[in-house]
């Protein structure tokens, strides 16, 4: 009766097992139902059956990546020969063309078939450089904001207020990627101020100094001392060869290095006077 | 026929790692087997389940190849497959896949210089 139960317990485990993973779904095989052509096919292929096919079964190979010759052989075979000087080959955005693909064949001799063409002259993909653009965008880390406060002595009074402002100057950084010229301008967004008293305050307004200040805030009575920090948000443009300012769909934050100051409590008092 | 050694060698550590962006590289957008794997290791790794084994061992000495086209090349290897487990969550491996001498024909295209496979088909030896 014992065993009876075990058995059955066993049999709920492994059924419990096999519902949550399926069996077939790590084999490493493929299912015969679903593709368009069988390992059989693949033999025909590589052993000549099929029209057209060149028969390549362990022979040796080379490849070769390498500028085109006047002659067209490549660039280094061991002739003399000039690279074609104008390839007219012109990339989009000036992106360097990536060179053609050459191939040769070791004989049963031993002795090896000239350089044949593979693949001419190709350009890379706009996609490809724009993911580059929006990578070298991602991780361009632009110097953080400078902070300046007024008063500037490091000593400000409480219930006065004080005066921030940041530096507004665009960064700029040029980039060659996949042989095209790049220009990126970061510009900043917006200013987050933490004021070191648990408020902050957050605007598109990099401040004025006195007497046109636009970005103030007034510490009150309660502490001597604090550190005003900010971030700065960065808005982000790109332009490829020179052409037009194209907008990134993402921001950067950067964060300037806190500045401490002293909050002074001047009180008013009545002395006596002499006069 | 190194690509498509190293494709297929990179399967098991696939399941292993959940790291799927090797196969993903080399896939063609028209590889059915490719994309049936991708499927089911990203499945095994979202549930947070454990692959072990399912290695393709692929035996060099009987590789085969022939370019099709300019741009097309079949391939034949000649492997042996091990036993492939998952287990769940519960820790309970499941035997997912049998052990065995397996031959695989796959198809590649040379796409942006790059050689990808489009199609794989497998029959046991």
């Amino acid at each position: 009766m014992i065993l009876g139960f075990a058995a059955a317990a066993t049999a709920l485990m492994l059924l419990t097992a096999y519902a949550g993973v399926p069996q077939d779904w790590f084999d490493g095989r493929a299912d015969t139902d679903e593709g368009e052509f069988g390992v059989d096919a693949i033999r025909d292929d590589v052993s000549g059956g099929a029209p057209g096919v060149d028969f390549v079964s362990l022979r040796p190979r080379e490849y070769l990546r390498s500028p085109a010759c006047d002659a067209g052989t490549p660039v280094g075979n061991g002739d003399v020969c000039s690279p074609l000087a104008a390839i007219a080959f012109e990339c989009p955005a000036g992106m360097t063309p990536r060179m053609p693909l050459w191939v040769r064949q070791q004989a049963d001799d031993g002795t090896w078939s000239p350089w044949t063409l593979l693949v001419w002259y190709t350009c890379p993909s706009e996609a490809d450089l724009l993911a580059l653009v929006e990578r070298e965008w991602t991780e361009l880390r632009p110097e953080p904001s400078r902070i300046a406060l007024q008063p500037g002595d490091g000593r400000v009074y409480a219930t006065v207020p004080t005066i921030a402002m940041a530096d507004d100057s665009p960064q700029l950084h040029s980039a060659v990627l996949l042989g095209a010229e790049v220009d990126i301008r970061a510009t900043p967004a917006n200013y987050t101020w933490h004021w070191g008293d648990g408020e902050t305050t957050t605007t598109s307004d990099p401040g004025a100094p006195h007497p046109n200040a636009t970005v103030t805030h007034a510490y009150g009575r309660a502490l001597d001392e604090a550190t005003v920090s900010l971030t700065t948000t960065w808005a982000g443009e790109y332009r490829v060869a020179g052409g037009a300012w194209i907008a990134f769909d993402t921001v950067i934050d950067t964060s300037s290095p806190g500045v401490g100051i002293e909050v002074l409590h001047p009180r008013a008092r009545l002395v006596a006077s002499n006069n | 026929m190194a690509t498509a050694q190293f494709f297929l060698e990179q399967y098991a550590p696939m399941f292993h790692t959940g790291d799927t962006r090797v196969w993903e590289a080399l896939s063609a957008p028209e590889c059915t087997y490719c994309a049936d794997a991708l499927e089911n290791a990203e499945r095994v790794r979202d549930e947070g389940w454990t692959a072990t084994g399912g290695e393709i061992v692929v035996n060099e000495a009987q590789t085969q190849g022939a370019l099709t086209s300019e741009l097309e090349a079949s391939v034949l290897l000649d492997t042996q497959l091990e036993a492939a487990f998952v287990a769940g969550s519960d820790g309970v491996a499941t035997p997912t896949g049998d052990p065995g001498d397996v031959t695989y024909g796959l198809r590649l295209e040379l796409i942006g210089g790059h050689w990808k496979i489009t199609g794989v088909a497998s029959e046991d030896s």
